[in-house]
């Protein structure tokens, strides 16, 4: 998409400190409102989400519990006892569809927050995201399993939770056990699973879904490094059946691998956004640690 | 639908649109709230069936507990009763019915509070009508009260309790009596987000209303011997609603007033419950 085009200047990343607080940073934020202006999709380039102006704010207790006890124990009384997170601050993109869109930044940038936004799982408190599709979400491995149960039982009931229907899982079931190599095990509770296995399945379930968007946090890490290897090249065949695909990672080198584009997120706000290699670059230069190894590796 | 969707209309994989706006505190549109968690019921019935067969592989005795847990409870109250009441008007097939209802009704709203709370991580992670967690929990109470019905059969026979037409009026009593307990449990679901300590208020509110509700006493012998408070104990909504239920299965014709005081109670807490549910619900993911 043009409006999402490595030519749109949004920050010099070069001229980034290294810490991620101080006037440098705030430069930063501060170039970054003027860059995320939101740009209306064309009938060229069908549009599979679209963020706009989105707000993310919510209120954390400070209580470690929060408790009718409590708020009657200090009722009356002017103690602060709640704190504003402000996780996303006017965000605006467009993912097209088919496109593999990556979301970077450090811990607390918001990523998160944003994947369960576009999920329709937390409510925007400002702005609007519209999708056009049906979303599968890889927030968290194993949702809705219950390890008392067979992986078997467990295919069917994460596959009800992702919303197929028993017919679909029946469909899919020997495809998702081949997938996730468990052998007999598949028929054994879940709780006996090593958590390697655990992921496996998990993420078997997850990507045979047939999702037209899906979104993942994080998830590429299952398993080991074969396992890793086979899970990156069903991606990368979702990808071909031109899947749309929002990915987050801290792996910056999978992210190079996937993505056409990439969102560099910074304490709620967008920093820059553009092809993978550039934002990568300025990304790691902002961090200080350079394209190491260490910073490409999955973890 | 926006203009955009005019644009990339026609597109194949546009079989989902969706819209997500600020709308904290508002309703969802109904209608397609109502028929995303239809959608769901299968989901809904799998995770209960799941629950049961957890909880049965744990525990050879499993599905005997079921049985065996409230007929201990009425063996221990009538005792209790017997004791108290020196040997008169101590009914074990009255106590047993009223208790296993109670039971059913109170195991729907203690497990409907604790569903959100204790379904984080599908919250977190899944979007999706929050209504089906107190629903599938209100499935799983009625699947383990189901076997304590065919036992309260038994003992109905064995104490020659009279088997007419009337016994058909418990079905519809036992609709009134769930739609009541799933409205509260919605109602106590929300507060249990914003408190977490109302799970642990409930036990102790909920067994004094078993003492206040004609479960283990009859309503005619309440008015008999408390009649000055009669109307007091009327206002309790589990007065009709086992009125009618202690009527059904001692063969006699229930009364009117009753069964639509009952119905009005059972019908009001499910919706008054079900809205305040779900005008909230969207803020739960962020609550938890």
């Amino acid at each position: 998409m043009s409006s999402l085009s490595a030519s749109e200047p949004s920050l010099h990343a070069g001229t980034v400190g290294a810490a991620p607080t101080g006037s440098e940073a705030q430069r930063a934020e501060g170039a970054a409102v003027e860059s995320t202006e939101a740009t209306p999709p064309t009938a060229t380039s069908p549009v599979a989400i679209s963020v706009r102006d989105l707000h993310i704010h919510y209120r954390v207790s400070l209580d470690r519990r929060p408790t009718l006890k409590g708020a009657l124990v200090n009722l009356g009384k002017s103690v602060e006892r709640y704190r504003t997170i402000r996780a996303v601050e006017g965000l605006s993109f467009d993912v097209a569809h088919g496109q593999v869109m990556g979301v970077i930044g450090a811990n607390g940038a918001g990523k998160s927050t944003l994947m369960r936004a576009v999920a329709g799982i937390l409510p925007p408190t400002q702005g609007e995201i519209e999708i056009w599709g049906k979303v599968s979400t890889l927030l968290a491995l194993g949702v809705g399993f219950n390890s008392a149960l067979t992986g078997r039982e467990n295919v069917t009931l994460g596959g009800l939770a992702a919303g197929l229907t028993r017919d679909e899982i029946r469909e899919k079931f020997d495809e998702i056990a081949d997938f996730a190599e468990l052998g007999d095990f598949i028929d054994m509770p879940m709780k006996t699973y090593s958590s390697g296995m655990y992921s496996r399945l998990a993420f078997a379930v997850a990507v045979h879904m047939d999702p037209d968007i899906l979104i993942i946090d994080e998830a590429l890490s299952a398993g080991d490094a074969h396992f890793k290897k086979k899970a990156g090249a069903k991606m990368n065949e979702l990808v071909g059946k031109a899947r749309t695909m929002l990915l987050v990672s801290h792996g910056l080198g999978t992210i190079k691998e996937m993505c056409d584009e990439v969102i560099w997120m910074h304490k709620g706000k967008l920093i820059r956004r553009g092809d993978a290699d550039t934002v990568i670059a300025a990304y790691t230069r902002f961090l200080n640690v350079g394209e190491s190894a260490l910073s490409l590796e999955d973890f | 639908m926006s203009s955009h969707s005019v644009r990339v209309a026609g597109d194949e994989y546009l079989g989902e649109h969706h819209i997500y706006r600020p709308h904290r505190a508002g309703l969802p549109p109904l209608g397609s709230y109502v028929r995303e968690l239809w959608r769901r019921r299968h989901f809904a019935l799998e995770m209960t069936q799941s629950q049961m067969r957890a909880a049965n592989t744990s525990t050879s005795l499993g599905r005997l507990w079921l049985v065996l847990n409230p007929l201990l409870l009425s063996g221990v109250y009538y005792i209790l009763l017997f004791i108290v009441g020196s040997g008169k008007n101590v009914d074990f097939a009255q106590i047993t019915s009223g208790l296993f209802f109670f039971t059913f009704l109170s195991t729907t709203i203690l497990s409907g509070t604790g569903s959100v709370t204790s379904g984080g991580n599908l919250i977190l992670n899944m979007s999706f009508p929050k209504a089906l967690l107190p629903f599938s929990s209100t499935y799983l109470a009625f699947r383990r009260f189901l076997p304590t019905m065919l036992v309260y059969a038994v003992i109905h026979v064995l104490f020659h309790r009279p088997i007419t037409f009337t016994l058909l009026w418990a079905i519809p009593t036992l609709v009134i009596g769930t739609l009541f307990a799933v409205g509260l449990g919605m109602l106590f679901a929300t507060m249990q987000v914003y408190f977490r300590d109302t799970v642990n208020f409930l036990p102790y509110f909920i067994r004094i209303w078993l003492y206040l509700s004609p479960v283990l006493w009859t309503a005619e012998a309440f008015a008999q011997s408390h009649e000055k408070y009669l109307r007091l104990a009327e206002l309790n909504p589990l007065f009709p609603i086992f009125g009618v239920w202690d009527d059904a299965l001692t063969g006699h014709a229930p009364s009117l007033v009753q069964l639509l005081v009952g119905t009005l109670w059972g019908v009001g807490a499910f919706v008054l419950g079900g809205l305040f549910f779900m005008s909230r619900e969207r803020e739960f993911a962020v609550r938890l």
